[in-house]
């Protein structure tokens, strides 16, 4: 269940072990390069891209990451989906209640903090997260602001038209 | 293990210098961990240098990674110092919410080497009124109206 379902050029990199991350990584650099998107901005997908696969190839038995760029709204989309066992403890994780064995266990929750929309669909069938981040605006560089979660989205559903919401399937 | 999971490690004195760049792998990064511990070891180095200027992503599991790295390190008797994080780098890990704690963190390699205790004891040599230089032994010697 895609937002756009128009999938004209959407590039799509299976993750199965960490050693699919550079790739992952590498496509990720590539998407910012298209749309001539540097610094930090670039640094922020590359960074969450590199969260979702991991958890990917760490937590469940393969998935695969989407790279989309939609130029209707101007902003990279990035759709990390597996198969694997879900998240039970999705709202602790979110919460920022967790602690992680295996991590820092801010994964998910820096993710959703670098990202301009947060996604997260989960269920004992797999878990599908996206992430979206404006490209648009360029040249205007301080105006504009690029946070769109936490506070007020009243801004994000003027101009996008959709909001993104965290829920548990 | 593949050549390209090499990790370079420079002795400097009694310091290690570890220059990390492009897109660090998992193996790099275990590589890394592994070497530089073997170092300590064999060594007897009592600092790790690790300079990130050339690195181009760092996520929660390399931050983590390099956390343990210089705690592993500083039981075996050595401080580690981060340097070179790219202001991009630091503003994601900033946003993330991801310390780095237990960790020296500092902007150049000049600063990580002060901290070991290596500083500069002599300017540039080319300079012209690097007086301390003339006619000390450590110098180049005469110059050349002097010959
Ligand atoms: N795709 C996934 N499938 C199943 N479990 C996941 C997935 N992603 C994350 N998790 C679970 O959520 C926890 C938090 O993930 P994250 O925020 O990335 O932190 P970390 O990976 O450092 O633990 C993980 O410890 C793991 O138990
Ligand atoms: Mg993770």
């Amino acid at each position: 269940m895609r937002l756009a379902e128009d999938s004209d050029d959407e590039l799509v990199v299976p993750i199965r072990r960490e050693s699919d991350l550079n790739h992952a990584r590498m496509i990720a650099r590539e998407t910012c390069k298209l749309v001539e998107i540097r610094g930090y901005q670039a640094q922020k997908i590359v960074t969450a891209v590199s969260e979702l696969a991991r958890n990917i190839a760490r937590y469940t038995g393969g998935g695969r990451i989407r790279f989309r760029v939609d130029t209707l709204t101007e902003s990279i989309i990035v759709v990390a989906e597996d198969d694997g066992p879900g998240i039970t403890n999705l709202d602790e994780i979110l919460s920022g209640g967790y602690r992680s064995r295996t991590g820092l266990g801010r994964g998910l929750l820096g993710s959703r903090e670098l990202a301009d929309r947060f996604d997260i669909q989960t269920a004992p069938a797999g878990t599908t997260v996206r992430v979206a981040f404006d490209y648009g605006g360029r040249g205007s560089r301080g105006s504009g602001s690029r946070k769109s979660r936490g506070g007020s989205s009243g801004d994000r559903d003027a101009g996008r038209g959709k909001a993104w919401t965290t829920s548990t399937r | 293990m593949d050549d390209i999971n090499q990790v370079t490690c420079i002795p400097l004195w009694d310091c290690l210098l570890v220059p990390l760049h492009g897109d660090v792998s998992d193996e790099q990064a275990e590589h890394l961990v592994t070497e530089v511990l073997e170092r300590i070891k064999a060594d007897e180095c009592y600092g790790v240098l690790v300079d990130l200027s050339g690195v181009w992503t760092l996520d929660s599991h390399l931050c983590s990674v390099l956390a343990n790295l210089a705690l592993a390190a500083r039981m075996m008797g050595a401080n580690t110092v981060l340097s070179g994080i790219k202001p991009e780098i630091a503003m994601t890990l900033e946003a993330m919410g991801i310390e780095l704690p237990g960790i020296e963190t500092v902007a150049t390699l000049e600063d990580a080497l002060g901290k070991m205790g290596i500083t500069r004891s002599r300017r540039s040599r080319d300079a012209e009124d690097d007086e301390f230089l003339l006619g000390t032994p450590l110098g180049r010697g005469p110059r050349e109206d002097q010959r």
